[in-house]
């Protein structure tokens, strides 16, 4: 590991460390302090109350930050270009932060659920676990009592699932900051309405033609790709394959985020 | 110390022949110590090699020299050998350009003299 | 030891930019790199210090592509109009990022200069006005511990004081650590002194490099009655010419007629820096348009 990118890796850590603990700041401030502060007005503040208020998903809201915060691309190239940082080290810098960042907030997911929002449902450890996104799906993989497998390996798929959103992000972000503001902008916009043309498009068209397609192989096919294997003996699915399908779309992102990273330029110069 | 620079000659030049005079004027008088590079660089804004090469000059002209560590020092007799210098270049300086400028006044030689009589009898 | 620009072209939707520039630069020089405006200047600047790509040609140092190349980009500083700092940062903050990306950075000198600029490092880089915004990229553009800085228009919105001060310090820091400068700018005369060598950019070519003194021996004024000066500068490079009364002053680049002789009634001198930038850049056609 370079000096160099030992340095931007240092300094994009700590500016996005900085950002997350403004957001888990603000999402306490709206979530918990808001229905406290309602509740104080209205008189009827009880333990139980602030008790529920406390209860919140740590783990989707690392989500969205993780996958939002790599798409601001240009910002931090141009600080970075400046300081005679090469696009390789930036991307390189970026990819070992999504990884750091991802394990952070995992920690904190999964910390969070356990011994807050789990202990306020007064439930135990293994009955918690079963409640969890991980746990409702691939629970009992490693066996109904094998509780430090599952839960090892519940840390394992959210730590990757986490960097994948974070690669997803990156990749988005690093084609945006390609495009000016205007094309951005339209990009936003039409993205979505030509993805619902085409979706009726389709719909009409599938409605209209008499081949009555056959969508079985498709449906089977992306279950597999989430690790559903039919067998029902070790439990519905298969935490094994999704992770492999994880990685491969990690590896797909982290592709296309290198190659428009690598294109990346002053605008206005 | 006060320099005036023209445009038509290169500016080496112009500061090795302006230290001259100062040390033929003994605003620089000998034995002494003459700004250093940096400093006659930052005050006109010459470029540090620029004035680097003028005092080189000077220093082959055995006029100037260089003690390491402290600066460039006048050398003894350097005024004498620039009066010396200077004596020498009058005839080509000042005389040539003197007849030729008054034959084109048609002042002749006669009173060409008398005029140069009259420059030495007023003050 | 040097900085190649090699075969750089550069163009946008069908536009050229730049057309084929081939440049040397060399460690601890001052150069100067003049143009006006739109002759591409800061596209090359850009190019150079590899924040855009050339349409063609390739930029090295010491042998070693600039591009995409940390070693080679963290030797190099650009000082450029564009703004690349964030308006919220503070300009402590950019000192340490500065300091942490670069490997060291001359604190001490940096809070020194901003103490004579009189620039208050605890405000928002955001909160400047376009002279303390220069002030503040010159300060950083003078204490990191790059071989070359390239200063697009240093002295932007800087007041007479404060651009004194800029080039009292630009020479000594030269002095004390000689490194190269590469100084693009308008005002002419404030550095026509200052620099080594210099490269003039006219309709997207380099059409001056070489060093000042070499340059200003070739540029001649001549002046005197117009058909004795038209009589001695035929076939002569004339880049321009100015006509007052009966008197004609031709500008001339390049060799005279070594075996002509010189009139008694028309006057030879030289060019300064200003002026010959003035005549070579001017476009002769809108200058007929005039006269």
């Amino acid at each position: 590991m370079s000096a160099k990118l030992k340095a931007t890796t240092r300094y994009l850590l700590r500016e996005q460390l900085s950002y997350l603990g403004i957001v888990y700041l603000i999402v306490l401030a709206v979530l918990i302090g808001m229905p406290l502060i309602s509740a104080i007005f209205n008189h009827n503040l009880t333990w139980q109350l602030f008790l529920n208020s406390l209860s919140i998903n740590v783990g989707f809201i690392f989500s969205c930050f993780i996958f939002i915060l790599p798409m601001l691309t240009y910002d931090n190239f141009k600080l970075l270009i400046q300081n005679g940082t090469s696009r390789k080290t930036y991307w390189r810098a970026r990819m070992l932060n999504i990884i750091s960042l991802s394990f952070i907030g995992e920690v904190i997911a999964m910390a969070y659920y356990f011994f807050v929002t789990n202990a306020i449902a007064h439930r135990s450890f293994s009955a918690g676990f079963k409640y969890e996104f991980y746990g409702q799906l691939y629970g009992n993989f490693f066996g109904a009592h094998n509780l430090a497998g599952n839960l090892l390996m519940n840390f394992i798929f959210m730590w990757l699932a986490f960097i994948m959103l974070g690669l997803c992000g990156m990749a988005v972000g690093s084609i945006f900051s390609l495009l000016t503001k205007t094309v951005r902008r339209v990009v936003i916009i039409a993205v979505p309405i030509l993805g619902l043309f085409f979706l009726g498009f389709l719909v009409n068209w599938i409605a209209r033609t008499s081949i009555h397609l056959n969508f079985e192989g498709l449906a089977k096919f992306l279950g597999f790709l989430v690790g559903f294997t039919g067998d029902h003996q070790v439990g519905p699915l298969n935490p094994l394959i999704a992770t492999g399908t994880m990685l491969v779309i990690s590896v797909i992102m982290a592709g296309i985020a290198y190659y428009f990273n690598h294109k990346l330029k002053i605008k206005n110069a | 110390m006060q320099f005036n620079f023209n445009s038509t000659e290169p500016i080496y030049l112009q500061v090795a022949e302006q230290i001259e005079e100062a040390i033929f004027a003994r605003t620089f008088a000998e034995g002494e110590q003459i700004p250093s590079t940096t400093e006659i660089s930052k005050e006109f804004h010459i470029n540090p090699a620029t004035v680097l090469k003028g005092m080189n000059i000077l220093v082959d002209a055995n006029l100037i020299e260089k003690r390491r560590g402290v600066g460039m020092f006048v050398i003894g007799g350097a005024q004498g050998r620039i009066v010396e210098k200077r004596r020498n270049q009058f005839y080509d300086d000042y005389v040539k350009n003197l007849v030729s400028e008054a034959r084109k006044l048609h002042i002749t030689k006669q009173e060409l003299a008398q005029l140069i009589e009259r420059g030495f009898s007023t003050k | 030891m040097s900085i190649q620009i090699h075969a750089v072209s550069q163009s946008f939707h069908g536009r050229s930019i730049l057309k084929d520039i081939n440049l040397t630069i060399e460690p601890n020089k001052i150069y100067g790199l003049l143009g006006r405006n739109g002759a591409g200047k800061s596209t090359l600047l850009n190019i150079i210090s590899n924040r855009i790509f050339p349409s063609q040609g390739t930029v090295t140092l010491d042998e070693e592509s600039m591009n995409d190349n940390d070693r080679t980009l963290g030797r190099i500083y650009l000082m450029s109009e564009v703004n690349l700092y964030s308006e919220r940062a503070k300009l402590n903050k950019l000192f340490d990022t500065t300091e942490l990306m670069y490997g060291s950075f001359n604190r001490q000198y940096a809070n020194d200069l901003a103490d004579k600029f009189g620039l208050d490092l605890t405000s928002r880089f955001g909160k400047l006005s376009t002279g303390y915004r220069s002030i503040f990229k010159l300060i950083v553009a003078l204490c990191v511990p790059a071989d070359y800085i390239f200063l697009d228009e240093p002295v932007l919105g800087l007041d007479a004081n404060h651009r004194e001060l800029f080039y009292q310090e630009l020479i000594e820091t030269y002095s004390e650590t000689p490194r190269t400068f590469v100084i693009s700018t308008h005002l002419i005369e404030e550095i026509a002194n200052l620099i080594e060598h210099v490269f003039v950019l006219d309709d997207h070519k380099i059409v001056i490099n070489g060093s000042v003194p070499d340059i200003l021996e070739r540029a001649y004024t001549i002046s005197g009655p117009d058909a004795d000066v038209k009589q001695y500068t035929a076939g002569l490079n004339i880049i321009g010419e100015d006509h007052l009364g009966g008197i004609t002053a031709h500008y001339v680049y390049g060799a005279l007629a070594d075996d002509r002789p010189i009139p008694d009634t028309v006057k030879l001198e030289h060019l300064d820096l200003q002026k010959l930038f003035i005549n070579l850049t001017t476009e002769k056609k809108a200058a007929a348009h005039v006269s």
